[in-house]
């Protein structure tokens, strides 16, 4: 397997969102892309194409070696459930339930990785969480403890792939800095590729590969197809 | 897990939640409600006389005769007299009769005249006749015979003294208070309205109602002038009919004969249509409050956008959104019908004695019925069926929008 990510030919466009048309791109495995993305840029419908939530109109999106888009939707979900991890801007938790429940999750929906007791106690203390934390309603931490406890779910399952989506955003410089070196700490443990969206641009030395959206997913809009 | 996902998501809402079900409550509360008491209602007059052939009274409405003379709601409006009931007990198709005079009472409980005959004619629930728990019948003016609430309720035992009140207010001015009563018996519990009746002889009914003086002369009996109803029964069934002819076309004054079958299915067949329309207005009401859970549920989608987006990116199916919007429904219905038949049964359980006392109703405790199970079931169907609005429309905002979330 030479790259994690591939994406051929792939064009989506529906309803408001904006059009996103990809010609060809590819992601190694262990590697760490920035990706710049402005609003409008086609950013969250990028995400959705990668996770395989939304299917493009053509082209193909191979995950893995494994093609999204001839999958079944609740294969899809499957596999997002088992290889691909995510952290989102914010508000990544469910309110009402405990951390601990709330990490659980990411096993539930993966029924082929049971949960890993040790590795979960590993990675927890890798992203300076205590154990009292987790019986804690997901309300009751700080937004820098969310996004870290958001990190220890998206790396529950030991995925191959993790989508950062401006998880930094919500955060202070300080805890900003801290956040990525505990976040690519963790990445680097299990060998996953990341792909980070941010707007952020000062950001971007912690990464193997810049990369700007707009030319990866506008390059196709000025010739119709 | 779905279970663990819905239940925490309604504690976390449970301001709402329970004024939801709160009003399924009340409306599972009126349903069952209006169904329990019309089957209990139903069974409770049907059993309260059987084994007479035909009531006979003044005229009046063939209802207005069954209500007073059997169940003791509402007053005569005209007596029947001595000489109608001596002629038609004669006749030659009557195999027993018996008098009953009505209009007094004692703390609130009517009191009947009648004779003897009564004890062993009357009969209730399945032909089941009456019987004596304690003592014997009345054998002579100033004796009564107690209902089993009567004694249990007024603490009464055999041969203790009470004083009967002229009218059937519960709080009366004029006592019969010269003429104090001896109890001789007191009846078992039927079930009926006989449980709240004081029985006595139809003399001595007249006896307290003599003015002046000059009646110590305890020897003769005293003959009414008149009754408020007779029970007949026949020697043979078949001669119901001609006789029920004979008796409204009595010659010495207008009176009424009703076979109790007869004249209570009139009765249901009255309270029908009120049945049907209280039957409506309690699912309008349950059908209200459900659309009321539907609004909560619609009205939470939007804030629970974020929510969805987040079980969709670990990897939940959209049919897990619906199927958790689904669940929820069904626990706060089930919560509300739940909660609607313990206060109904707990309400029942509470005033049983009261409703029995004072209207003679009797309201069996509420049982876990293969109806009231049905109930239930189509108040969470229903549930289920409305809660789809919303699953649905989350279902597909899970599948189009997937981790966009609008701000």
């Amino acid at each position: 397997m030479q790259s994690v990510v591939a994406l051929d030919n792939v064009s989506f466009a529906w309803e408001q969102l904006p059009i996103v048309t990809i010609r060809h791109w590819r992601v190694a495995r262990g590697q760490k892309v920035f990706l710049y993305g402005p609003s409008g840029s086609g950013k969250s419908t990028l995400l959705n194409l990668l996770s395989g939530i939304l299917r493009p109109q053509s082209g193909s999106i191979r995950v893995l070696d494994q093609d999204l888009t001839k999958m079944q939707a609740w294969a899809r979900d499957r596999f997002r459930a088992r290889h691909i991890g995510m952290v989102f801007q914010q508000f990544n938790l469910l309110p009402y339930l405990s951390v601990r429940e709330n990490i659980e999750l990411a096993a539930y929906f993966s029924p082929a990785t049971p949960l890993d007791q040790t590795w979960l106690d590993h990675i927890l203390q890798r992203l300076e969480l205590t154990n009292d934390l987790l019986n804690r309603k997901a309300t009751g931490l700080s937004v820098g403890q969310q996004q870290r406890v958001a990190v220890a779910r998206a790396l529950l399952n030991r995925p191959e792939l993790l989508i950062a989506d401006e998880p930094t955003s919500a955060l202070d410089t300080e805890l900003r800095d801290n956040f990525l070196h505990l976040l690519l700490g963790c990445v680097e443990e299990t060998g996953a590729s990341v792909i980070f969206v941010s707007h952020d641009r000062t950001l971007k030395d912690y990464f193997d590969l810049q990369l700007d959206l707009r030319e990866l997913a506008g390059a196709g809009e000025a010739s119709p197809c | 897990m779905l279970m663990r996902i819905a239940s925490a998501s309604l504690f976390n809402r449970r301001l709402t939640v329970l004024l939801t079900v709160f009003s399924i409550a009340v409306s599972v509360f009126i349903l069952l409600g209006v169904d329990h008491i019309r089957n209990e209602l139903r069974a409770s007059f049907g059993r309260t006389v059987s084994g007479v052939d035909l009531i006979v009274g003044a005229r009046t409405g063939p209802t207005n005769l069954l209500l007073y003379s059997v169940f003791r709601i509402g007053n005569a409006s005209n007596n029947m007299s001595w000489q109608s009931f001596e002629t038609l007990s004669q006749a030659s198709e009557v195999a027993w009769a018996v008098p009953l005079s009505l209009g007094d009472s004692h703390q609130g409980y009517r009191v009947m005249g009648t004779t003897g005959g009564y004890f062993e004619h009357y009969q209730y629930g399945g032909r089941q006749p009456l019987s004596f728990s304690a003592g014997q019948p009345f054998a002579g003016e100033q004796q009564a015979v107690l209902g089993a609430q009567v004694a249990r309720k007024l603490g009464y035992e055999i041969g203790d003294e009470l004083v009967i009140s002229h009218g059937t207010g519960g709080v009366s001015f004029s006592h019969h208070d010269q003429y104090p009563f001896r109890v001789t018996g007191i009846l078992a519990p039927t079930g009926t309205p006989v449980d709240q009746t004081l029985h006595v002889s139809l003399g001595s009914i007249e006896l307290i109602h003599e003015t002046g003086g000059g009646h110590a002369d305890h020897g003769h009996s005293h003959e009414p002038e008149s009754i408020t109803a007779m029970l007949v029964g026949l020697k043979s069934r078949i001669a119901v009919l001609t006789f029920q002819r004979k008796v409204n076309q009595f010659r010495d004054e207008p009176l009424l004969g009703i076979m109790p079958g007869v004249a209570l299915s009139e009765l249901w067949q009255m309270m029908g249509m009120v049945e049907r329309a209280l039957a409506l207005i309690a699912l309008l009401v349950l059908l209200a409050s459900l659309l009321g859970m539907t609004t909560m549920l619609l009205a939470a989608l939007r804030e629970r956008e974020r929510e969805i987006a987040v079980l969709r990116a670990i990897g939940a199916h959209a049919s897990f959104v619906l199927l958790l919007i689904e669940l929820e429904a069904v626990l706060i219905a089930l919560a509300g019908a739940v909660l609607g038949y313990l206060g109904l049964a707990g309400l029942l359980v509470l005033l049983k004695d009261w409703l029995s006392s004072q209207y003679g109703l009797y309201i069996s405790s509420l049982p876990l019925s293969g109806s009231t199970l049905g109930y239930l079931g189509l108040i969470v169907g229903l549930a289920a069926l409305l809660a789809l609005l919303p699953a649905i429309l989350s279902y597909r905002n899970a599948l189009s929008k997937g981790l966009t979330v609008r701000t």
